[in-house]
């Protein structure tokens, strides 16, 4: 549960630091650093959600949210959830591509730095 | 297995990264577009302005306060004019970016910067039309310490603080769905922005319409079928006649095809509008569905005996709206309340402590053309003018693509009259006062401080040339007066300037320009109002100036009407005036059409009895009233439509091309000659008379509209079904506009919104100037350029409606109270 917490709020920090791009640095660490807890890359993808999930509710709770998703929709032709939904998708796609290279870097790294310890 | 995951989890970062990272199709770069930091969702926290916001501007000689009031207006109380503008270029950037962004791109002829190759013939039509020069030069001869200097600079400064600070949250949803930046702004902007006011109201050549007509019926058949002055006289100058005055002289007869009028029409052609080439049959001109109103009636004829004044614009429907409206207060020196538009440093259409204003678009055929003699058909360098050879100016126009690649350039040349174009082996000039000196912006900033109609009027006329207006003010002291001010100039012969010229003698350009004096105007005349319609403004038998233009009488003959009377008109009768569902072509044209069916029905020779018979009692039946509930007026369109098609059959072209379609105050001229040549279908062996040919309009109508909407009693022949306006937003995007909206009126009543309905009342607005001034105001949009914002339409269903809302005028912040006002923003000087 702790992994949860500390991945999301570092993604979404991250994101707020340095936008999109935070996903897959904070995905990455994540990965690397938590390379041997099993299903790691689907941790971090979960966090991404979450993370990106407050921050739409930020948006929600001090603006105009379902109006711009409606917007949106309407732009894209698609339902206004839709997007919200891409959205999401789209960050834990992110993050659980980063996290599996991240925890596949870490791995090679150690064998490089430590190989008795593999 | 491990593999495998990484592999497909580098394909899967790859992807992501580079969707992320790059549009892809019309699709902007994911990543920073869904973030919802910064991203697009963002937007929801920008919709709603922040209660209590600062920020600072450079240059900015002291604190300005900005008031929002409940309409979300801004309300700017600065201690400098100068400060005043700077404020007003702030807040309209905050709330209309992206607008100001496309409206200059627009103007300036760099759509496909946007758009790429697709938007190049909307580009190259403003480069050759030289609105971008014309722009450039009007700068240049602008005197640096002028307030119109100033203050544009000012507006600019005050544009670009906010681009400079503007937080990642407030990036306009358009310009993210581009993947583009907001350019700096540039004093120029706000130049190119009225050339292209310019481009829409003053692009009025008659010769060109005529000279299309006469490669097929001859000369002089052409110049009665597109006349100079209108058939129909109810000019904005009263005639001293209390009635409208109908020519009714036959129209000569078909003529022999003038093959020289061949070369001119495709020629001047190059310079049409490309709205106006992408018309339907059987519509009219679309320059004759420009339509503005604009009238003002003295404390002599009004219910609380002050003067009251109605301002209704009609324009390019558009979300954003077009207007912008702000309220700006220099103590001691300017309280002005009003509509701007963006990208303009001044209110345009308002009023202060004292005068209300307002316009409507003069119409007169201020652009010339010249055949010149060049040296060198394919490269000229120089153009012949008395027996001497000048040097032809040159400059080259590139048109960049999205990504600042160069996708085409052109070399425009330039006589002393203006720009050249090569249409069909000819080279013609073209002369027009949009592209000359005037002081437009410099006229709304000093009639702001106008204190009686009289010195708004003479403030105008000190600066204003182009597009001609007719100005209408009104004031406390309750004078009320219209001019129509602009630059007319003197042409040599005649004075006639729907002719093409002789470009290689001197003695066909201007020769001055036609003096105040003799400006089509009205002040506190007899009649106790004064009103316009874009109907001619003077009466051509009361004037040797020649005010020869595009014009439309009808709603100047309603508006009249409705005005003489009622001589105790209220504040509430102004509003409803502005959206009356009465007609006065249909009153005209309605009675013939009824006549004839009869009349052809009696004597037995209609193809389809009882097809007549059904149109005539639908037509009978119809109060000529444009209502949403009206079933009637859907089968008189059609039936006029119709009608002008059988008619001017003479005018179709044999080879494709433009059809042209004479006005409806020249049809009224032909009704009273029941067997004039131009009845007769000529794909008919039998000779058609008048009734013929109407009889068969409406029975054909009839058909057509049943066939269409269904039998007249079913409900599809509803007006409100059947006639919609449709407000697009700047990139069309259908999510974003606001379409098929009901809306009361039709072709030739006061609130007109004609052919796709994309052009109509753009703002209305009624002051009562008593002694305290009170406004009534809407318009189709809102405030915010933020779609996602409460505010970014929320006057549409006010406007559909045709109601109007009371407006704060304070003159301090404190005169709003806690409900009335909804954000403040405090913008300090940079220290």
């Amino acid at each position: 549960m702790i992994i949860f917490l500390v991945a999301s709020i570092a993604i979404a920090a991250m994101t707020w630091i340095a936008g999109w791009w935070g996903v897959v640095l904070a995905a990455l660490v994540v990965g690397m650093v938590q390379r041997r807890r099993r299903g790691i890359a689907w941790i971090a993808a979960l966090s991404a959600i979450i993370a990106w999930g407050a921050l739409l509710l930020f948006d929600a709770t001090s603006g105009r949210f379902g109006a711009l998703a409606a917007v949106l929709g309407g732009v894209m032709r698609v339902p206004a959830a839709a997007v919200v939904v891409v959205t999401l998708l789209f960050a834990a796609l992110l993050a659980w591509s980063a996290a599996v290279v991240g925890s596949e870097i870490g791995r090679a790294a150690r064998r490089v730095l430590a190989p008795d310890q593999g | 297995m491990r593999a495998l995951r990484l592999v497909l989890a580098l394909v899967v970062l790859a992807g992501g990264l580079f969707i992320g990272a790059r549009p892809v199709g019309p699709a902007p770069a994911l990543g920073a577009f869904l973030e919802p930091a910064h991203g697009v969702w963002s937007l929801a926290r920008s919709a709603v302005l922040r209660g209590d916001a600062s920020a600072t501007l450079p240059g900015l000689g002291a604190r300005v306060r900005v008031v929002y009031d409940d309409r979300a207006v801004p309300h700017i109380f600065a201690r400098s004019e100068a400060d005043a503008y700077r404020a007003l270029g702030y807040v309209v950037a905050r709330d209309r970016l992206f607008q100001l962004y496309v409206q200059t791109l627009a103007a300036s002829g760099r759509l496909t910067e946007l758009g790429g190759a697709a938007a190049l013939d909307l580009d190259r039509e403003m480069r050759r039309l030289g609105l971008p020069r014309a722009a450039e030069r009007r700068m240049a001869a602008a005197s640096d310490t002028s307030e119109m200097t100033r203050f544009t600079r000012a507006y600019a400064d005050g544009v670009n603080a906010y681009i400079d600070a503007m937080p990642a949250a407030e990036l306009p949803l358009e310009l993210r769905l581009l993947g583009k930046r907001p350019p700096k702004w540039s004093p120029i902007d706000s130049y190119l922005m009225l050339e292209r006011m310019g481009w829409t109201l003053a692009n009025i050549a008659l010769e060109r319409d005529r000279a299309v007509a006469a490669a097929l019926v001859g000369s002089a058949a052409a110049a009665e079928l597109f006349p100079d002055d209108s058939p129909i006289q109810e000019p904005i100058q009263p005639n001293g006649q209390h009635a409208p005055r109908f020519d009714t002289r036959p129209l000569p007869p078909p003529g022999a095809p003038d093959s020289a009028s061949a070369v001119v029409a495709s020629a001047t052609d190059a310079w049409l509008p490309s709205r106006q080439l992408a018309r339907s049959p059987g519509d009219e001109d679309p320059a004759r569905w420009m339509a503005s109103n604009n009238w003002a009636v003295s404390p002599a004829r009004t219910a609380n005996a002050h003067a009251l004044l109605a301002g209704d614009p009609h324009l390019d429907l558009s979300l954003p709206s077009l207007w912008y409206e702000a309220h700006l207060v220099v103590p001691g020196t300017l309280d002005v309340y009003g509509v701007t538009i963006p990208g303009a440093p001044g209110i345009v259409i308002g009023f202060n402590r004292d005068v209300a204003w307002t316009f409507t678009n003069t119409g007169t055929d201020v652009m010339d053309f010249y055949a010149e003699t060049v040296d060198d058909d394919a490269h000229p360098t120089r153009y012949r003018l008395d027996g001497a050879w000048r040097t032809l100016e040159r400059r080259v126009e590139p048109y960049r693509g999205r990504t600042g690649e160069t996708i085409a350039a052109d070399t425009i040349y330039y006589s002393h009259r203006g720009p050249l174009q090569r249409v069909r082996g000819r080279w013609l000039s073209m002369r027009w006062t949009v592209l000359e000196d005037g002081r437009e912006l410099g006229g709304f900033i000093d009639g702001a401080h106008a204190r009686t109609a009289a010195e708004f009027e003479n403030a105008m006329a000190g600066s204003y040339r182009a597009p001609a207006q007719n100005m209408l003010a009104a004031d406390r002291g309750g004078h009320i007066t219209i001019r129509s001010t602009g630059r007319y100039p003197i042409r040599p012969g005649d004075g006639s300037g729907s002719r093409l010229f002789d470009g290689s003698t001197s003695a066909s350009d201007w020769t001055g320009d036609v003096p105040v004096a003799q400006w089509p105007q009205a002040f506190d005349p007899a009649q106790g109002f004064v009103a316009s319609a874009n109907q001619q403004p003077i009466d051509p038998s009361t004037t040797k100036v020649w005010f020869g233009g595009s014009y439309d009488p009808w709603r100047a003959l309603r508006i009249n009407a409705l005005l003489r009377a009622d001589s105790v008109v209220t504040v509430d009768d102004m509003r409803r005036f502005q959206t009356d569902p009465g007609s006065a072509r249909a009153d005209y044209f309605v009675p013939y059409l009824i006549s004839a069916g009869k009349r052809i029905a009696a004597r037995g020779t209609a193809p389809n009895p009882r097809v007549l018979d059904d149109a005539v009692r639908a037509l009978a039946r119809w109060d000529r009233r444009y209502t949403l509930a009206n079933t009637g007026a859907v089968l008189y369109e059609a039936a006029m439509r119709e009608v002008a098609m059988q008619t001017w059959d003479e005018l179709a072209p044999s080879h494709g091309g433009r059809r042209l379609t004479p006005s409806s105050a020249v049809l009224s001229r032909l009704m009273a000659d029941s067997s004039s040549r131009w009845w007769d279908d000529r794909d008919t062996p039998a000779v058609e008379g008048r009734d013929a040919i109407l009889a068969s309009a409406i029975s054909t109508a009839f058909l057509a509209t049943r066939q269409r909407y269904g039998p007249p009693d079913g409900g599809g022949w509803t007006w409100s079904r059947v006639h919609h306006a449709n407000i697009h937003h700047l990139l069309r995007l259908p999510a974003l506009s606001a379409l098929d909206l009901p809306v009361t009126g039709g072709p030739a009543t006061l609130s007109p919104i004609a052919g796709s309905g994309t052009h109509g009342p753009s703002w209305r607005m009624v002051v009562d100037l008593g002694p305290t001034v009170h406004a009534w105001v809407t318009y189709p949009g809102g405030q915010s350029g933020n779609p996602a914002s409460a505010r970014y339409r929320d006057r549409i269903s006010q406007w559909v409606n045709g109601q109007l809302e009371a407006v704060h005028v304070p003159a301090v912040p404190e005169e709003l109270n806690d409900a009335q006002r909804t954000a403040t923003l405090l913008l300090q000087p940079k220290p």
